[in-house]
């Protein structure tokens, strides 16, 4: 497969990228950190958890980007009485025109290379975990046979926040299988005077294909390509260690409220998007400031609070700036040295 | 390593490296100033003269120990990119680069180790080394330091209240030294007489003693514990026991007991005469019991041991018991040598005393000195020996009645010192002080005491006649002088009178109004009387 794979270079590379951005963007307004976020797990082949409140623009961000990148895109509204077979599909007895009958197998939405869960914590935790082997095998196993998934395969889960009515706390299995977490805000005023021109008028956004499931997997593999230095990969492991309660330079704040740290997914997920920003700022390798840039995103859903952290109101992201405080950028270790 | 590197690595390692050196004596500065001026208000406060060299040193040491280590301390080339890379932000470029450089073939894909390296090389092209490495200034501590070091460099540089102790202390420590040498060289001479071994390593240690004296009190101290130590190895009656000694190795050596020979000691005389007394005739023995007796007489003062043991060979000899005679001749010649040997002992401990006591004294005595200057003056002081001239005169009778008298009359005045002085003197630098010094004088050019004038023991001296006047009758008068006259000798040997002179001393001296130190004065001049004649 890879043989018919087209070469791209690390300047086609955030070329395209950035058109995707483009084109996503056309219908997406205000959002830059947002999209980057997405299209940096679809060009590391992860998977992204979008939390935010209902009517932000998330469905819309994955159809875009499923239109700019050629992509078959579907769509999950995950309820309580949602079933594993509504998601992976279902065995169903079928009769062909000479009257035999045979069961047939119905894929469910999760074959299509982008499928948007949305508002995945209103689902029952059993239906919710039915996406841990799609997620992490892309493939599913139904009816006694294991189906793979088309590539790229991409998770867009959306979650409301859980202090809102009829929501269930995503496993920590599946939370640690999302390789980047992104809080969508509530647009800036003027993003929302953008956003009304757009959507109450006449004319509609046309988002146009930026690159194809070829390009986009030759994409994936030139992102593996880059080169880490062995300092910014051990600074990648110092930041997931100290995500751990007992774990070397763990600030007080993950000691007092985490109670399990990131797991070696963790550092994967930083080097990896890391990579993917090291290509999009047009670099061949890997800076340790790659690494720190998406470690909220890599980190905060991946560290389990107490009940201490809701009481005290410590949300992820205070644990993960904390922790950055924590272990610096490694520097020369030379005093008098930046 | 990627060659486009090196030039910009090097840079980069020499500025790191100054960096390293400003920053850390930035931060160590405030407390190497901090202890530096506590150091000078410690010198300010109390004696101790190594508080200033000591800032100072602190201060140059610790200034040379971080140059030295911001030249030899390692720092390589991962480091050195990486401060690069954080300081001209390059994303990790160069560590990335060498790292590359080193990493297998199959592990790095060629492309992106070409860009990588690429892309290194034009970044380090057009770098600036001094943006790469920029000097940090900590302002606290610069501040602080400036407030700390300038205030004890002018604390140290104004006049301190403790200057004129520590010039005292300095020549307090001088005089030590000084009186410390004077007592080697005392040592030594004492080490070469007999008997003087015990009493010279006693001075060798208050030297030594002397050389760690706090002050000079402490020396004083110790050379007075030295002095009474020494004092209390000396009998009251050494001059007796001395003289006893002294006297019957002279009588014996002017006068040998039968069989002996002049140049033999007390000791084997008295064996030898042990040994010949069954040759003797009745006459003999008697004659050697009646020398046995005198000899007696003349130890038992001093020597009662050796002086029973005489007068018991001289019993049995008159007796007729020979072996008797003998084996108390033998008793004799072991005490008469026992004595003579602790005598020496004693002398020696004696001289020893005076030496500490001397030591003492000077160590005791205010210095006296120039007050800027601190230096003192010494004198020395020389002991010579004496010549001692004789004079007869006679007169004569006058002319019918005359009267002849004679009259020898000795002067002897001390010797002018032909030998080698030397002398050290110290003094303070106080108000008032007289200056001290510590001489020594070998005499040895003086004239030669083997004779002295003694009127008692001179020899008939010239007939002398004194004209008288026209009378009328024959009359004349003859008198006998002592004196140097033509037929006459008024001087004798000094060991023929010695004896007497000391027994006379030792008499004087058993008068309690005599002060000690005149004793050991008086000691001391027999001393060198019986080292003389000797």
């Amino acid at each position: 497969m890879s043989r018919e794979l087209p070469d791209v270079s690390p300047e086609q590379y955030a070329t395209t990228a950035a058109a995707i951005e483009a084109e996503v963007g056309k219908v997406i307004v205000g959002q830059q950190a947002l999209v980057r976020t997405v299209v940096t797990c679809l060009l590391a082949e992860g998977h992204a958890l979008l939390e935010g409140v209902p009517g932000l623009g998330k469905t819309m961000l994955l159809k875009a980007l499923s239109e700019a990148v050629e992509l078959p895109f579907s769509r999950v509204q995950f309820t309580p009485d949602l079933m594993p077979a509504d998601i992976v599909g279902t065995q169903v007895l079928e009769e062909d025109e000479h009257g035999h009958k045979a069961f047939r197998f119905r894929p469910g939405p999760v074959f299509a290379s982008f499928l948007l869960a949305d508002e995945v914590n209103r689902a029952t935790p059993k239906t919710q975990s039915a996406l841990l082997e799609a997620m992490q095998e892309r493939a599913v196993t139904a009816g006694g046979a294991t189906r793979p998934l088309p590539r790229p395969f991409l998770v867009m889960a959306t979650q409301n926040p859980l202090e809102m009515e009829g929501t269930y706390p995503l496993p920590e299995a599946q939370l640690d299988r999302f390789l980047l977490k992104a809080w969508v805000p509530f647009p800036s005023a003027d993003d929302l005077v953008t956003v009304l021109e757009r959507t109450t008028g006449t004319h509609t956004a046309e988002v146009r294909s930026a690159a194809d499931a070829p390009t986009i997997m030759a994409m994936i593999g030139l992102t593996r390509k880059v080169p880490v230095a062995s300092h910014v990969m051990r600074h990648a492991v110092d930041l997931v260690v100290a995500t751990h309660p007992g774990g070397d330079g763990a600030p007080d704040l993950v000691r007092r409220y985490v109670r399990f740290g990131a797991s070696p997914r963790g550092a994967q997920a930083l080097i990896l998007a890391a990579k993917v920003g090291a290509l999009l700022d047009g670099r061949p390798n890997v800076a340790v400031s790659d690494v720190r840039e998406v470690a909220v995103a890599a980190l905060r859903h991946r560290m389990v609070t107490g009940y201490e952290a809701t009481a005290d109101s410590i949300d992820a992201e205070q644990l993960v700036a904390a922790l950055l405080d924590a272990v610096p950028a490694p520097t020369a270790g030379i005093r008098g040295a930046s | 390593m990627n060659r486009a590197l090196r030039p910009l690595l090097l840079s980069v390692r020499r500025r790191l490296r100054v960096a390293w050196a400003v920053a850390t004596a930035q931060l160590l500065a405030p407390v190497v100033a901090a202890i530096a001026l506590l150091l000078v208000l410690l010198g300010r406060l109390t004696d101790l003269p190594w508080a200033e060299p000591a800032a100072l040193w602190l201060a140059v040491g610790a200034a040379l120990a971080v140059a030295l280590y911001a030249l030899l301390r390692p720092v390589g080339d991962p480091v050195v990119a990486r401060a690069a890379d954080r300081g001209l932000r390059t994303g990790d470029a160069f560590a990335t680069s060498l790292e590359l450089d080193g990493a297998a073939g199959d592990s790095v894909d060629d492309e992106f180790r070409r860009r990588v390296h690429e892309r290194a090389g034009r970044l380090a092209e057009h770098a600036d080394p001094a943006a790469a490495v920029r000097y940090r200034w900590y302002r606290r501590p610069t501040a602080a330091t400036a407030v700390l070091a300038p205030a004890a460099l002018l604390l140290a540089l104004v006049a301190n209240p403790q200057d004129a102790a520590r010039a005292q202390r300095a020549q307090d420590r001088e005089r030590i030294e000084a009186t410390a040498d004077v007592l080697r060289a005392e040592a030594e001479r004492l080490a070469e007489q007999p008997g003087g071994e015990e009493a010279a390593r006693r001075l060798e240690e208050l030297a030594d003693d002397l050389d760690h004296a706090d002050d000079l009190e402490r020396a004083e101290e110790l050379a007075d514990e030295a002095a009474a130590e020494l004092r209390d190895q000396v009998s009251d009656n050494l001059l007796g026991e001395k003289a006893a000694s002294e006297g019957l190795s002279r009588s014996l050596e002017n006068n040998p007991l039968p069989a002996a020979q002049a140049e033999q000691s007390v000791a084997d005389q008295l064996d030898a005469t042990a040994d010949a007394l069954p040759g003797m005739s009745q006459e003999e023995q008697q004659a050697a019991a009646d020398r046995l007796e005198d000899l007696a007489a003349t130890q038992a003062a001093g020597d009662p041991v050796t002086a029973d043991a005489l007068q018991a060979a001289a019993d049995a000899l008159r007796d007729g018991d020979i072996a008797t005679a003998q084996a108390h001749l033998g008793e004799a010649a072991q005490a008469a040598a026992a004595t003579a040997d602790d005598v020496a002992r004693q002398v020696a401990a004696a001289d020893a005393a005076q030496q500490a006591a001397e030591a003492s004294d000077q160590l005791g005595q205010p210095g006296d000195g120039d007050p800027t200057a601190g230096e003192g003056q010494g004198q020395g002081q020389g002991q010579g020996q004496g010549q001692g001239q004789g004079q007869g005169q006679g007169q004569g009778p006058g002319q019918g009645q005359g009267q002849g008298q004679g009259q020898g009359q000795g002067q002897g005045g001390g010797g002018s010192p032909s030998g080698p002085v030397t002398g050290g003197g110290t003094g303070t630098s106080g108000q008032g002080g007289q200056g001290t010094g510590a001489g020594h004088t070998d005499g040895s050019g003086g004239p030669d005491t083997d004779t002295v004038y003694d009127p008692a023991h001179g020899t008939g001296g010239d007939t002398g006649s004194v004209g008288g006047g026209q009378g009328t009758g024959q009359g004349g008068t003859t008198g006998a002088t002592n004196g140097p006259t033509n037929a006459g000798q008024d001087r004798v040997p000094v060991s023929d009178v010695l004896d007497d002179y000391l027994r006379q001393a030792t008499d004087a001296m058993d008068n309690a109004s005599v002060p000690p130190s005149l004793r050991a004065l008086v000691l001391a001049y027999f001393n060198l009387l019986q080292g003389a004649d000797a």
